[in-house]
């Protein structure tokens, strides 16, 4: 019973930064512009959060520069397909290598470090807990506890879900994916729109990355984000942008993540279980691919 | 003879907007060196003596630009057919594993055989690595772009047990084979540099590529594909069986490109001794518009910058990662050269 709540436990943790990642991808993926540059965004907002954490010794400065990074991000992805009317997938792989690419620089020439950074003075994100839960001892480890972004990271789902459904922005931002004749018939702008998504997203994918840093690992590492942001798009894709379907995928893609984190390597080689979240991708997106409305990319061109 | 006369002229000015967006991405890459506080004079010194200084320099450079020209033709020929290939590390991981495995363990054949069994055993091996996500994005249509980078990541964890496990060199401290023999090794050209006589393999793929692309059916097909399925489709060319195909050539070219760096670079199978450099060859297709000319232009721009960085850092204190930052750039500004010109010419006519 206590090793099956301990694994629950590390697959809500899990779940957090997919969930993060794949809402904000939903939002542009609905707008009828998908987000293929949540890992760079991630990965910047991870190491922007944390040299700010580290330097200002505030984890709410930490938060704020790692989600402005990633928005900063976003706004040039807007920039080169909305206004340069540039190809998106082309941008969104080019950004995701520009800032791996950004990132390793920044440690290496100003930080000397190789692969990572650790330092003792960064803050980290708080835990928070519901007092009320703290007294029976199976919920208080499955639901207390928590860095404060995983709370906040299934709200969203709701807030998602209501913005999305039930508000004037909403209708829009949908119309701009499937209907773009309506939205341009009623005067509205679909780059307005859009570049709102973009905003939107990147903020998301910030939350996801600096989450990672500072609050699931403690540390950054370049190889922190290790393809999240494409699991993340296909989790986007699964429901075509619908949160719930988004929040049931996550978690899916949460617990086989954990799976791949806690089965022993005296059992089999340690690389096996690291395979399972990748193999799980490639093997939902097939078979979810013949259900859901899939995008084909270049069938657009 | 006039129509051929515009076709001459529109090919001289995307040529040269091409070329000129380069220059102007290298230019700014001086700038945010100089920013940096390393003076224009001494980065084109340091650059420069990194790449030209010497025979040996020159010829990692060659060894450099000939894994990136393959890599970019494996994500250029899928392109061509309108699928995604971002899965050329992997291939090339998987390719290079293969042509290890043929060059450590069959013994008692002459080089020339023994080369080009390991040769066409790393192309088998990249194109099996591309077979799953064709095979799924075909018949399932699931995203390739995902697939193929998914591949990616497993290929390392593959690679990553095989080299660590059953086929680990003995007493290696590193994640890496045993040497292959002798007979698998492809001679250097060049005293202790990378280069290897895998150049000529090279040399021999790309006009037989060139060739695919301009003279054959397939090559026609594909830009077909690539351009209007639809259209595609109604003039009787099998669009999945073509992509698939496009596909398998991809991967097999990307395993080529391990291959090399196997056989002649460094004489056994090294865990991620890709290092990403999948990812370049998509960018390169991208901007190169598949064409295999530009292809190979870009490439030894990418080769020299690559190259290049090494001497900043000893010199001069930049870290090499500045290059792909810089390759990144160049990109960005290559893909939306039209409006930047446009945008230019604007501004000085207001003047």
């Amino acid at each position: 019973m206590e090793t099956l709540v301990e694994f629950l436990r590390a697959s809500i943790r899990l779940t957090t930064p997919l969930l993060l990642a794949a809402l904000g991808g939903a939002y542009m993926q609905v707008a009828g512009v998908p987000n293929i540059g949540m890992e760079g965004m991630m990965l910047i907002a991870a190491l922007v959060g944390y040299i700010v954490s580290f330097t200002t010794g505030s984890w709410v400065m930490g938060l704020v520069f790692g989600v402005l990074a990633a928005v900063f991000v976003g706004l040039i992805y807007a920039f080169f397909v909305l206004r340069l009317k540039a190809d998106i997938f082309a941008i969104g792989i080019t950004l995701n290598i520009l800032m791996g690419g950004v990132a390793a620089y920044i440690i290496r020439q100003y930080y000397d470090q190789i692969s990572m950074l650790l330092s003792p003075d960064a803050k980290l994100l708080p835990a928070v807990s519901l007092p009320f839960l703290a007294d029976n001892k199976i919920l208080n480890v499955l639901f207390n506890n928590y860095t404060i972004l995983v709370p906040i990271s299934f709200l969203l789902v709701l807030v998602t879900f209501i913005v999305f459904y039930k508000t004037p922005f909403g209708f829009w931002l949908r119309a701009a994916g499937s209907n773009q004749l309506a939205v341009s018939a009623s005067g509205k702008s679909i780059n307005g729109i859009r570049l709102a998504a973009f905003v939107i997203s990147s903020a998301f994918c910030g939350l996801a990355g600096v989450h990672l840093s500072l609050g699931y690992l403690g540390m950054f590492a370049l190889s922190l984000v290790a393809g999240r942001g494409f699991v993340a798009l296909a989790i986007v894709l699964f429901g075509s942008g619908n949160p719930i379907t988004v929040l049931i995928a996550s978690l899916i893609f949460g617990i086989a993540d954990a799976a791949s984190l806690r089965i022993p390597t005296e059992v089999i080689p340690p690389q096996f279980p690291l395979m399972l979240p990748y193999i799980i991708t490639i093997l939902a997106i097939t078979l979810m691919s013949r259900f859901a409305r899939s995008f084909t990319s270049t069938e657009q061109k | 003879m006039k129509a051929t006369n515009k076709i001459r002229r529109t090919i001289f000015q995307q040529g040269l907007s091409f070329i000129s967006t380069i220059a102007l991405a290298l230019l700014l890459g001086f700038a945010m060196l100089w920013l940096n506080g390393s003076a224009p004079k001494d980065v084109l010194a340091a650059a420069g003596s990194s790449t030209f200084a010497s025979s040996f320099r020159f010829a990692n450079m060659v060894s450099r630009m000939i894994t990136i020209v393959l890599v970019s033709l494996a994500a250029a020929i899928p392109f061509k057919a309108g699928v995604w290939n971002i899965g050329g590390d992997g291939q090339l991981a998987m390719g290079g594993f293969f042509a290890a495995l043929v060059g450590v363990y069959v013994t008692g054949l002459p080089p020339v055989m023994h080369i080009g069994l390991a040769v066409i055993a790393g192309m088998i091996g990249g194109a099996l690595w591309a077979t799953i996500p064709a095979y799924v994005r075909l018949k399932f249509k699931a995203n390739e772009i995902v697939t193929t980078i998914m591949m990616n990541y497993l290929a390392a964890l593959v690679t990553g047990y095989l080299v660590n496990y059953p086929f680990r060199a003995p007493g290696s401290a590193n994640a890496e084979t045993s040497l292959v023999q002798e007979s698998a090794v492809l001679t250097q050209m060049v005293p202790l540099s990378n280069l290897s006589t895998g150049l000529y393999i090279v040399i021999v793929m790309f006009i037989l590529i060139c060739f695919l692309d301009w003279k054959t059916s397939w090559g026609y097909e594909w830009r077909v594909l690539g351009s209007n399925d639809e259209f595609a489709r109604y003039g009787g060319v099998k669009d999945n069986r073509m992509r698939f195909l496009s596909m398998l050539i991809g991967g097999a070219l990307a395993g080529l490109a391990g291959t090399i760096l196997v056989l002649g670079s460094y004489h056994k199978f090294i865990l991620n001794m890709g290092g990403g450099i999948g990812f370049t060859g998509v960018l390169i297709a991208i901007i190169a518009a598949n064409s295999p000319i530009l292809i190979l232009i870009v490439s030894a721009i990418f080769a020299i910058l690559s190259n290049s960085t090494v001497g900043l850092e000893a010199r001069l204190g930049v870290a090499t990662e500045f290059s792909s930052i810089l390759q990144s750039v160049i990109i960005l500004l290559v893909i939306t050269r039209s409006n930047i010109w446009a945008g230019i010419t604007k501004l000085l006519k207001r003047r």
